[in-house]
């Protein structure tokens, strides 16, 4: 063997073993376009995220930059910092025909679906992820023969006047065996002419049924169909996608995964998984928060109203990408999962964050649960599964939200009962403090100077600027003690520059800490009620 | 010029004395009345739920209904019924949701009542309501005092009403439309 091909030999060991190696030799990039209908872009855009599914099966060949109102907004500057962090070279496709060119030696045949009935498509990407296959609508079939696909289903016709839950119990049948048990796919969210499945191509990648069974208790059938399916996946294992706003709540989802211990990992548009779960973190990488608490320092607040901001509903959703983050301290949810599910995203956010920007622990759980619904004989693991991912995150404060019985209680049932406190703070002892809740809630506790603290303001991105800062004005006049901590969930939708013109009308009295000296004040000095909701 | 600016100034004096002959002084309070949102302090209603307000006259009594609307249908309501210039009326709290505002961590208190007291400003078109009630927040129990200014537009088919709470310290201004079908 010549120098040079030692020198080849050893250039490609060590590229072997950089953060790069699952990186695919040959990367493609396609933007897709805002059209999401049956009858405009969905077939082209199903077709490309099945295709991405398949392409993706052994390295990350694929991925897509999604419209700018996709409700994850990161896409493009993801691949950015994949280009630029993981030196990833990406050649740009331009439409279906030359996606397929790249792309079709990876696919095995192809399952057709019925435009004329939307639940088709769902079942189609169950099939198509356990064949290797892409789904096509009719119009579609050309193009893939083209390319010599055969065809694997077809499932024109078998379900014309069918309702869902028969479709899905055939689906079952046929294919649930095969499925893992681990991920099972809710492709829900929007409904009728519309369908935004960005979750399919990974759901294909792990071999998940998929299906938008309604977990109302009044759609009996559904309901029992979507028990069922949950009754048998492994407990712990993840429902990702979201439920149809068409059929069902999400409360009722979330509750009736949680009761088999199953973790939510929302939405249906979380974009490039099959490609970003393939991307591992940088060599030694280890994730940092943004802390402010120092070591050794006395933190006794002043007789003044406290606020702390919380952005809720997941990162990478609303305002993370707009203008103003890092201006004032702000409390980020993680979503943990992705630490496992998708690295190098999550770093994405740890790198791109400012000190400002303080990460914490959510949501109840390792995913999002609502721990009333948990058995409790789960409960204690699914805490210390959650506090293992905070360990990982570097993140010392958890945020619960607990909505089990939500749509019967006429909207107040976000209360945590005293067992269920007693569970986080006994298997989270490394927790500096607990946030809870949603709308605003009422349950509050102190114990060691960690306190548990539940939203006392609930910001709709939709509110009246004036009337928001009212608001707080308001409840800092009812909670007449000092100091006042008033803890504030900012919807994801509300940007940051918004949240400071409501702040700044609000006077000297109140000071925006970040969340971690506002638990160290509150745990130092309560004046809120000890308060536990029921059972 | 000067003919034009005096031409203009007719208009408006005659544009405003007919205005003023358009007030309906037959019109009353009682009756139906939607919440016009988009005329109104935005308010934070519980789900988005739409607030209808029946008035009625019942002998010397007047009875005020709130109906909270989702999807057209009642979803809850509450009610007070007092004599203008009367002794003030006791309404025992059975839910605990604060209807004001449902964005902010204010709860009823079950088991407590709601004092009213109201009065005529003008017999059948102006009236004062006062409410004293015990809400519960982060810090414990808490009294809210609120004033509520009933008043007719001159037109008699919007009604304005000015609520001004002791915690808060801006006027919430809400207009009511008539609903003509009640007439």
């Amino acid at each position: 063997m010549s120098i040079n091909k030692y020198f080849i030999f050893f250039f490609v060991f060590l590229v072997s073993l950089s953060p790069f190696a699952n990186a695919a030799d040959e990367m493609y990039v396609m933007p897709l376009s805002a059209n999401w209908e049956m009858e405009g872009d969905l077939p082209v855009h199903a077709f490309l995220i099945s295709l991405q599914g398949v392409a993706n099966l052994d390295a990350p060949h694929l991925y897509f930059i999604y419209p700018p109102k996709w409700d994850f907004k990161f896409s493009q500057p993801l691949l950015d910092y994949y280009k630029n962090t993981r030196k990833m070279q990406f050649r740009k496709l331009k439409d279906a025909d030359e996606a397929l060119a790249a792309l079709g030696k990876y696919v095995k045949g192809y399952v057709v679906w019925d435009k004329n009935v939307r639940t088709s498509l769902i079942v189609a990407f169950t099939a198509a992820g356990l064949d290797e296959s892409v789904v096509v609508s009719e119009d579609l079939i050309p193009l893939v023969e083209k390319y010599g696909l055969k065809m694997k289903e077809d499932l024109r016709g078998k379900f014309i006047g069918q309702s869902d839950y028969e479709i899905y119990t055939w689906a079952y049948k046929k294919y649930w065996q095969k499925c893992s048990k681990d991920y099972l796919v809710y492709l829900g969210g929007e409904g009728g002419k519309l369908m935004k499945p960005g979750i399919a191509d990974f759901g294909m990648y792990k071999k998940a049924f998929f299906t938008d069974a309604s977990t109302n208790p009044a759609d009996t059938l559904e309901y029992r169909f979507a028990k069922r399916l949950f009754r048998e996946m492994k407990p712990l294992s993840i429902v990702m996608g979201w439920h149809s706003y068409r059929k069902d709540k999400e409360a009722q989802q979330v509750a009736l995964a949680s009761s088999y211990a199953l973790r939510v990992e929302g939405l249906h548009t979380l974009p490039n998984m099959s490609f970003n779960t393939q991307i591992g973190l940088t060599p030694g990488y280890k994730f940092k928060n943004n802390h402010n608490i120092k070591s050794g320092k006395k933190y006794i607040p002043e007789n003044k109203v406290y606020l702390a901001c919380i952005q809720t509903d997941c990162l990478g959703l609303g305002a993370w990408t707009e203008p103003g983050r890092g201006d004032i301290p702000y409390a980020w949810e993680v979503t943990m999962n992705w630490v496992w599910l998708a690295p190098a995203m999550l770093q994405f956010f740890y790198d791109e964050s400012t000190p400002n920007d303080y990460f914490i622990g959510s949501l109840s759980g390792p995913g999002y649960m609502y721990p009333k619904s948990i058995p409790m004989e789960y409960l204690p693991d699914v805490v210390d599964k959650a506090y293992e991912l905070m360990q990982k995150l570097d993140l010392n404060s958890f945020e619960i939200m607990e909505h089990t019985n939500y749509w019967e209680s006429g909207g107040l049932d976000d209360d945590v009962p005293k067992e269920i406190v007693d569970v986080y703070y006994d298997r989270m002892p490394g927790a500096i403090g607990f946030a809870n809740g949603y709308r605003p809630a009422h349950t509050f506790a102190v114990r060691d100077g960690v306190p548990f603290i539940s939203f006392d303001y609930y910001l709709s991105e939709n509110r009246n600027e004036d009337e928001a800062a009212a608001d707080i004005q308001e409840l800092a006049n009812l909670n007449a003690k000092r100091p006042y901590f008033c803890l504030l969930h900012i919807r994801e939708f509300g940007h940051i520059e918004r949240v400071k013109r409501i702040l700044a009308k609000l006077g000297p009295d109140f000071e925006l800490v970040p969340l971690d000296v506002f638990f160290k004040y509150a745990g130092n000095a309560p004046t809120f009620t000890t308060r536990y909701g029921k059972r | 010029m000067k003919k034009l600016f005096l031409f203009m100034q007719t208009v408006v004096v005659l544009s405003f004395l007919f205005s003023l002959s358009c007030a309906d002084k037959t019109k009353t309070i009682y009756g139906t009345w939607k919440l016009d949102s988009k005329s109104s302090t935005d308010i934070v209603t519980v789900r988005h739920r739409q607030l209808e307000m029946k008035i009625q006259k019942k002998g010397e009594a007047i009875l005020i209904v709130h109906n909270w609307l989702s999807r057209n249908k009642i979803a809850s309501a509450d009610s007070v019924s007092f004599i203008p210039g009367g002794d003030a009326v006791k309404v025992p709290v059975t839910s605990q949701i604060w209807p004001d505002n449902w964005y902010m961590g204010v709860l009823q208190k079950s088991g407590t009542i709601i004092t009213f007291r109201g009065s005529w400003k003008e017999p059948d078109r102006e009236l004062a309501l006062a409410k004293e009630q015990t809400v519960e927040t982060s810090q414990g129990d808490t009294k809210i005092k609120t004033t509520q200014s009933f008043k007719l537009d001159r037109r008699g088919n919007k009604l304005i009403v000015i609520e001004k709470r002791s915690s808060r310290p801006t006027p919430i201004r809400l207009v009511f439309d008539r609903v003509i079908s009640e007439q």
